[in-house]
């Protein structure tokens, strides 16, 4: 009973919950339209302007691809200045959407921008922190990799076992170290507003315990929201193709940013609830 | 007397010394293995009784501890038309496989083993030339009869028909015979099976098909064997009959990767063996097929027809990949003939065609020695651009023209060392001058050809400012000029002739002397004329259209360009490709939409397609699909960077 009632209380929409939803949505799109206009009327002066691709049938064949492809860096700026809008206006969402759905405490109901700003400079610090880590996890990689594809070829393993799986296991588990690094950084993040803490040095210590105490709750489940956004949205893209669609397929992708949103508050949501937990004190403390 | 092992023997090898460390991953074999290395070094050499002296030299580059070539005086000269017979007793040791040769454990794939007699030029002198490895082989015909002792058990595959004569306790003994070929290399391996499927010749004869693979994959062999049989019977149809018995292709285990794609006498190795090529990605991609018909077509480019690669590298791997994606093409279609890659088809000529002009300098094709080549893409140089150099010659003067040379070629050349100038005296005798001129002419040329449509333009035609006369009468006109729109339109723009008058500047161009340029007003029928030509009463507009393209001024490639106008009309010039621009301009009721140069892409050798049309407006829906699909991954990747950071 008690679980489900926690399920219920971290799924039952708050004050603030659409509002987070809803804005962080808005975020991805308002962020990433000036690159996707940029994009278009760059293709229309390269790729548009040339007979070439009059007839290709979509989703393109090799060699178009590789034509198009070779177009697409002059128009890639504005999106890539998109992202990291978009990865640095989260992170003051994710500091004003802490306080907006924290039901505990009697936040002014502000704007998130308004409250999260405060916290930036701090969660930058954890994003230095989860690079490195990122980087030392990399480095291990590939040492553990490195040995298995010489062992692959001294101990004369097969060709698929050499390239396809070895590679295949070294995307899952660099996901895998990556999502893990997320799943930390999400979790400093959290604690350090809902403490409202100053000082980010004894975080590390505090998360590993914190995941030990409540290893399916605060790091499975966490871990796994993540993957899961991931994925669907790489397998939406992959089917994609490029090809039309109409407008269905922005509706769908639409669909599925508003849903990544829903899932992000859930996040929030569920982490706030974990972390005010009583029997929790003794990590807290 | 050429010591191909000694290239791996160590590291200041020419072979290693010029880039061929990087690329074969040097640093990565000596992290694997303690003692890569390996070498050859001859015991003994006698001429009959005699002991002969001999040493290392290295008339290429003077490196001191590059030991690929040595020179043997000769205890007695040998006159004109007499044999010489040379007892050479040797020691080799197999490396690593680095590159081509060698292995360890339970596969090693055995080739340039044995001292090796330089070959004859056709000029009559050695080919005294070390291994470079940019470029490799070079020898005379000779009829091999060797004996091999393997582990017992353990797979084997060779040069020529062999056959098992002994076991004598652990090992097992071998003996392979094949006359009349350049070299000879075999490979043993402890997981390795060979699978015999003989073939009927299109042409006539049997020839027995070897898929030497690891054990386990025997489901693969139809694939393969279809693709080598395709590869026989394309090239003995349109070049000549394959004239040996057997066929041996060898798909290395893991460790043999190292000694991939690589061409000897009935015998080659193709893609990597085993079951990989049942995965999902992998399975639809005929990757180890392109591989096999490239590896195959050696057999005639340099294994019959025996050029020296050393000095004309163009020669063999040029005509070896155009008669690949011949194959390729013939049996399984230009446009997917590279099978799929995620369901997306991929085409044989995938790799001839770039997707942004040659910008580095690139000498002639026929410039030389090969080994030389430095700094620039011996893919492109030596594959790409002999490949669709003959491409281009087949659509330009017909299939059929090319083949007829190439069987001339190879009727003439078999078992011989031809040079390029007799190939293009084959051309001249089989196809005539022309066509012997453009191939020439593709060899020649340090650039490569890149006709493309630099500029399209239209807006709608104005009265002259100043004074205009009209009906013998001058008429002022000034910017506010609100007159008769069509004053001083040619009248030849009304088309009443039913033809597009067009002015075409040609530059003229230089060779040895000068030939002027001029400015050509051309009346030309238009093809594809949309009949919609609306209410008589409605005004008509009409448009000054100029576009302009630039070519390579190369002597015999002439394109076809077409002017597409927005009523439908299509206006055809052929341009003999003489000058490096050429502006046309076009007053018509009509606006100029696009132009294409070389709508068929008979040209191959301009290798960039993508800039031969250009459009005055953009249409399609690529931009729209793409830009909305980008911004997608876009925000999967912010999405990315803000779970994980």
């Amino acid at each position: 009973m008690a679980l489900a009632q926690s399920v219920v209380n971290i799924i039952r929409p708050t004050a603030g919950t659409w509002r987070v939803v809803l804005s962080r949505w808005a975020l991805y799109i308002v962020a990433m339209l000036p690159g996707l206009l940029a994009m278009r009327r760059h293709l229309e002066q390269t790729v548009g302007l040339r007979p070439w691709f009059q007839d290709v049938e979509m989703p393109l064949d090799m060699l178009s691809f590789k034509f198009v492809a070779a177009e697409l860096l002059g128009g890639m700026s504005l999106l890539m200045l998109g992202a990291f809008f978009v990865w640095v206006l989260q992170l003051v969402w994710l500091a004003g959407a802490l306080q907006l759905l924290d039901t505990s405490k009697n936040y002014l109901p502000g704007k998130i921008f308004a409250n999260g700003w405060s916290y930036l400079g701090r969660f930058v610090r954890v994003a230095v922190f989860s690079i490195l880590a990122i980087i030392a996890l990399h480095l291990a990689l590939k040492f553990v990799f490195g040995s298995l594809a010489a062992r692959a070829e001294l101990d004369d393993w097969t060709v698929q076992k050499s390239f396809f799986d070895l590679n295949l296991w070294r995307a899952v588990l660099t996901f895998t170290a990556l999502t893990l690094v997320g799943t930390f950084a999400f979790w400093a993040r959290v604690i350090t507003v809902a403490d409202s803490r100053r000082k980010l040095r004894r975080l590390p210590l505090l998360l590993l315990r914190l995941f030990v105490r409540r290893p399916v709750s605060a790091l499975i489940f966490q871990f796994a929201a993540i993957a899961v956004v991931l994925c669907v949205q790489a397998v939406a893209l992959w089917s994609w193709r490029q090809s039309g669609g109409g407008i269905a397929w922005l509706v769908l992708w639409a669909m599925l940013l508003l849903v990544a949103s829903w899932i992000w508050q859930l996040r929030i949501r569920a982490a706030l609830i974990i972390w005010q937990r009583e029997d929790l004190r003794l990590v807290r403390d | 007397m050429h010591l191909y092992l000694n290239a791996f023997s160590n590291e200041a090898s020419s072979w290693y010394r010029y880039t061929l460390g990087a690329r074969f991953q040097l640093d990565t074999l000596l992290e694997r293995f303690d003692d890569p290395w390996g070498w050859t070094e001859p015991r003994s050499i006698r001429q009959g009784k005699a002991e002969l002296e001999w040493q290392a030299i290295a008339p290429d580059d003077g490196n001191h501890l590059d030991r690929s070539l040595i020179e043997i005086q000769l205890a007695e000269a040998i006159p004109p038309g007499e044999t010489l017979v040379l007892d050479v007793d040797w020691t080799s040791r197999m490396p690593s496989a680095a590159a081509r040769t060698g292995g360890h454990d339970r596969f090693f794939f055995i080739a340039q083993w044995f001292p090796k007699i330089a070959g004859v030029r056709p000029e009559g002198t050695f080919n005294r030339h070390q291994f470079f490895g940019a470029t490799e082989f070079f020898a005379d015909f000779a009829d091999f009869d060797v004996t091999i002792a393997a582990p017992k058990d353990w797979g084997i595959a060779a040069t020529g028909k062999g056959e098992r004569q002994r076991v004598e306790g652990d090992v097992e003994w071998h003996r392979y015979q094949q006359k009349g070929v350049i070299d000879f290399a075999f490979t043993v391996g402890a997981d390795m099976e060979d699978f015999v499927t003989p073939h009927e010749l299109a042409t006539g004869g049997t020839v027995e098909i070897h898929i030497f693979q690891p054990k386990g994959s025997a489901h693969q062999v139809p694939r393969w064997t279809e693709a080598v049989a395709a590869s026989l019977d394309t090239m003995s149809l349109r070049v000549m009959p394959y004239p040996y018995e057997t066929v041996t292709v060898v798909l290395p285990p893991r460790s043999g990767l190292r000694t991939l794609g690589m061409e000897y006498p009935t015998f080659f190795t193709g893609g990597p063996g085993g079951n990989f090529w049942d995965n999902d990605i992998a399975k639809d991609l005929r990757l180890n097929e392109s591989v096999i018909a490239h590896e195959f077509a050696h057999q005639y480019f340099n294994a019959i027809v025996a050029t020296n690669e050393f000095e004309d590298a163009f020669m063999d791997e040029g005509m070896t990949e155009y008669w690949g994606i011949e194959i390729m093409a013939d049996t399984w279609g230009e446009e997917s003939g590279n099978g799929y890659f995620f369901g997306r088809p991929r085409n044989v000529n995938s790799s001839n065609m770039r997707t942004r002009p040659v910008t580095t300098n690139q000498p002639a094709v026929w410039s030389g020695p090969s080994f030389l080549a430095r700094d620039y893409s011996i893919g492109s140089q030596f594959y790409d651009r002999p490949a669709t150099t003959f491409q281009t010659a087949a659509r330009l003067f017909g299939q059929d023209v090319v083949d007829a040379i190439f069987a001339r070629y190879t009727a003439l050349w078999s078992f011989r060392h031809p040079r390029v100038e007799d190939f293009w005296a084959v051309a001249e005798e089989a196809a005539g001058p022309d066509v012997a001129a453009m191939l020439k002419e593709a060899y020649l040329h340090p650039a490569t050809p890149d006709y493309r449509v630099t500029s399209v333009s239209s807006s709608r035609y104005e009265p002259p400012r100043g004074y205009v006369h009209e009906n013998d009468e001058p008429v002022f006109v000034d910017s506010d000029w609100d007159g008769d729109e069509l004053l001083g339109l040619d009248p030849a723009a009304y088309e009443s002739d039913e033809h597009v008058l067009v002015e075409i500047l040609d530059p003229g161009h230089t060779r040895a002397s000068r030939t002027m340029g001029r400015i050509e007003r051309r009346p030309i029928p238009p093809s594809r004329v949309d009949s919609d030509e609306g209410d008589p009463e409605d005004e008509v507009a009409y448009y000054v259209s100029e576009a302009r393209i630039a070519g390579p001024d190369w002597d015999h490639l002439p394109v076809t360009v077409e002017l597409h106008f927005a009523d439908g009309a299509v206006v055809v010039d052929e341009w003999d490709g003489k000058g490096v621009y050429r502006v046309y301009r076009v007053v018509r009721a009509a606006q100029l939409d696009a132009v294409v140069i070389d709508p068929d892409y008979k040209i191959r050798l301009d290798v960039v397609p993508v800039n031969n049309g250009l459009r005055r407006e953009p249409e399609g829906e690529i931009p729209s699909n793409w830009s909305r699909w980008l911004t997608g991954a876009y925000q999967l990747m912010a999405e990315g960077v803000s779970s994980w950071l």
